[in-house]
């Protein structure tokens, strides 16, 4: 279940269609109510402060840019918007040498999804569950997908394990997610 | 939700599907509610673990701000952009319809209010900005009327649009002028070419030129023709004229431009043939035959020699009736006229690129004299020669008037003949293909060319 209840969803979506209408009062407040949670990806993924900020901004150019097109029937604008931001980042990992040095950080901290998620409240619950029905290699498949923009090639190399597994680990991940959702909901 | 869909929405979600593949992902998407929906909640829970893995993490105030403010700048500016894309080919476009209609003005000859007018006309339609004075309109070239349009523009764009309708308004003045100059000149230059074409045709005495094509079967049949209007440029001053470079025997017939007599019947005579190259025949002949020029144009080598069919370009601007009376009898004679020849160094353009044989001649009256280019002629054996025929108006048998000079065979090259009868014209020409030594008094060889 996302961390918002259904009016905040219901809210999100009617912002983004003012924004769709070209009303910068809706943007404005769009970015008032998600870009904490935005951050909290960004910073994930990028590590200089200023990437991060850039990443964060572009985020919402591109939602801006791009209201018109989103379409709720495939997914709330939270989600939308993670997807945004996470391009957005993963954009300036690709651009410069610093997709490196993220594998290293993974390297060096293979529990430092586990270390933030303890360190954040509000995601304790949800992270729990993840955590007693994911596998680690599920885990850790998807963490390498979204947060460094790895192909599942690089992630079977980064896993050392065969690109089957991967792919196996990343399917398998995602339906036990969305099963959890439904169960949750 | 199947495995290969689950896999493919992963895939999707991280933008790993190629352009075609993603294509075709969301097309699924759109004609199937159940897997948009299966969609939905893999996004969503996807977006859960990620908010989950990655939660939220304050930004200062200073630093929210500042983002804030710069994507809403970013923001403004791609609107901008938007609307500057609008205007870049707006104002292109507003140029081009000032530019076209004042064009049409000009072509259509109506000496309305210019381009200011036309902006007028635009604020006026719209009913923005201030309209313009009376004087504006009826004088768009006055101070009014440039600052009548400026006041309906938008600031930032007024400073270009003023200097383009200055540009337009100076353009317009000096096409003005530089049509009235074109037009004197006109005037001057076609009082001086009827001034020339009446001195020339009086001091060359000419009154009527004759102008006949020999083309093969072939090229007649395809309507190809080898340049002789090409050539006839080169040689008139004005239809019907000839800008003869030199002056001989001004004739008293006076001018007849443009005129049309009747044709009579020639009788000719036998007469011999004589080049510059001193070749003789000793064949009957109704005229004589002089090499122009001895050097071989510039030609396509000879493909066909059959010949068999004619044609007949007419001059520009000029009957091609013929005219006077004809009568007497054709003598034999070198060529004493002096006058020159067009260039034979120059074929037409048409011409080089044949290799058919084929022939242009060009006969003036005055002179009693054509001019006969010859292209492609063919080769012939020792025993035999190319003969020249002609058969002038009112007479139903053809003439010879002498023999091809040998030089010309397998080549090119010109002639002059000149037809005993001072006022006999050819109506058709021949070249055929005869023996050396005892030329038949009627043509019976192969024809090689054949003009009308």
């Amino acid at each position: 279940m996302l961390p918002f209840d259904a009016s905040a969803l219901h809210h999100h979506r009617r912002l983004v269609a003012r924004m769709a209408t070209g009303e910068p009062d809706a943007l404005r407040d769009l970015y008032d109510l998600l870009v904490d949670r935005i951050h909290g990806i960004v910073v994930r993924i990028l590590r200089d402060p200023e990437d991060v900020q850039e990443a964060i901004q572009d985020t919402f150019v591109k939602a801006w840019q791009k209201a018109a097109t989103y379409r709720p029937e495939r997914g709330e604008v939270i989600s939308w918007l993670v997807l945004i931001a996470r391009s957005s980042a993963i954009d300036r990992v690709r651009q410069g040498a610093r997709r490196q040095a993220a594998l290293q950080s993974m390297q060096t901290q293979p529990d430092a999804a586990e270390a933030i998620a303890f360190s954040v409240a509000d995601g304790r619950e949800f992270l729990d569950l993840h955590l007693s029905h994911l596998s680690a290699p599920q885990r850790t498949a998807l963490e390498l997908a979204f947060f460094t923009g790895c192909t599942q090639a690089e992630i079977a190399l980064r896993m050392q394990t065969p690109l089957g597994n991967v792919k196996n680990h990343l399917r398998r991940g995602l339906l036990k997610l969305r099963q959890l959702s439904d169960r949750y909901d | 939700m199947t495995d290969d869909f689950t896999s493919e929405t992963l895939a999707y979600l991280l933008e790993e599907l190629d352009a075609g593949r993603r294509a075709q992902f969301e097309q699924r998407l759109a004609h199937d509610a159940a897997a948009e929906a299966a969609f939905k909640a893999c996004a969503d829970a996807f977006a859960e673990f990620v908010l989950t893995q990655a939660p939220g993490q304050p930004i200062g105030d200073d630093a929210r701000e500042r983002m804030l403010a710069a994507v809403i700048r970013a923001t403004k500016a791609e609107s901008r952009t938007r609307r500057t894309q609008w205007r870049n080919y707006f104002w292109p476009m507003a140029a081009a319809a000032l530019l076209a209609l004042n064009v049409c003005q000009w072509i259509f000859g109506h000496r309305g209010p210019d381009t200011v007018r036309v902006a007028t006309m635009i604020s006026e339609k719209t009913g923005k900005g201030t309209p313009t004075s009376e004087t504006a309109r009826t004088n768009p070239k006055s101070a009014n009327g440039i600052r009548g349009v400026s006041q309906v523009l938008p600031q930032e764009t007024r400073p270009e649009v003023m200097e383009v309708l200055e540009r337009l308004s100076v353009l317009r003045r000096e096409n003005d002028h530089l049509q009235a100059s074109n037009a004197a000149l006109s005037a001057e230059t076609q009082r001086l070419s009827q001034q020339v074409s009446v001195l020339t045709a009086a001091s060359s005495g000419t009154t009527r030129l004759v102008a006949i094509e020999l083309v093969d079967a072939a090229s007649y049949a395809n309507g190809n023709r080898n340049g002789l209007v090409d050539l006839a440029r080169t040689i008139l001053t004005t239809p019907g004229v000839v800008a003869a470079s030199s002056v001989s025997e001004p004739s008293n017939a006076g001018l007849n431009l443009g005129s049309t007599s009747t044709s009579n019947q020639t009788t000719g005579t036998q007469t011999g043939v004589t080049s510059s190259f001193g070749t003789t025949s000793t064949v009957a002949s109704a005229g004589s035959l002089t090499i122009v020029d001895s050097s071989p144009l510039s030609v396509a080598p000879i493909l066909n020699s059959s010949p068999t069919s004619l044609a007949t370009t007419t001059l520009s601007g000029s009957t091609m009736s013929l005219t006077s009376g004809l009568s007497g009898t054709t003598t034999l004679t070198t060529n004493t006229s002096g006058t020159n020849p067009p260039s034979t160094g120059t074929s037409p353009s048409s011409a080089a690129q044949s290799s058919e044989p084929y022939a242009w001649s060009v006969f003036d009256q005055s002179q009693s004299q054509g001019y006969l280019n010859l292209y492609n002629l063919p080769t012939v054996s020792a025993a035999q020669s190319l003969q020249l025929w002609v058969q002038v108006v009112g007479s139903s048998t053809f003439e010879n008037v002498g023999t091809i000079p040998s030089q010309y065979y397998g080549g090119s090259g010109s002639v002059y003949y000149k037809l005993g009868s001072q006022s006999a014209i050819p109506s058709q020409i021949l070249i055929t293909v005869e023996p050396s030594q005892a030329v038949p008094t009627t043509p019976t060889g192969a024809v090689v060319v054949r003009g009308p």
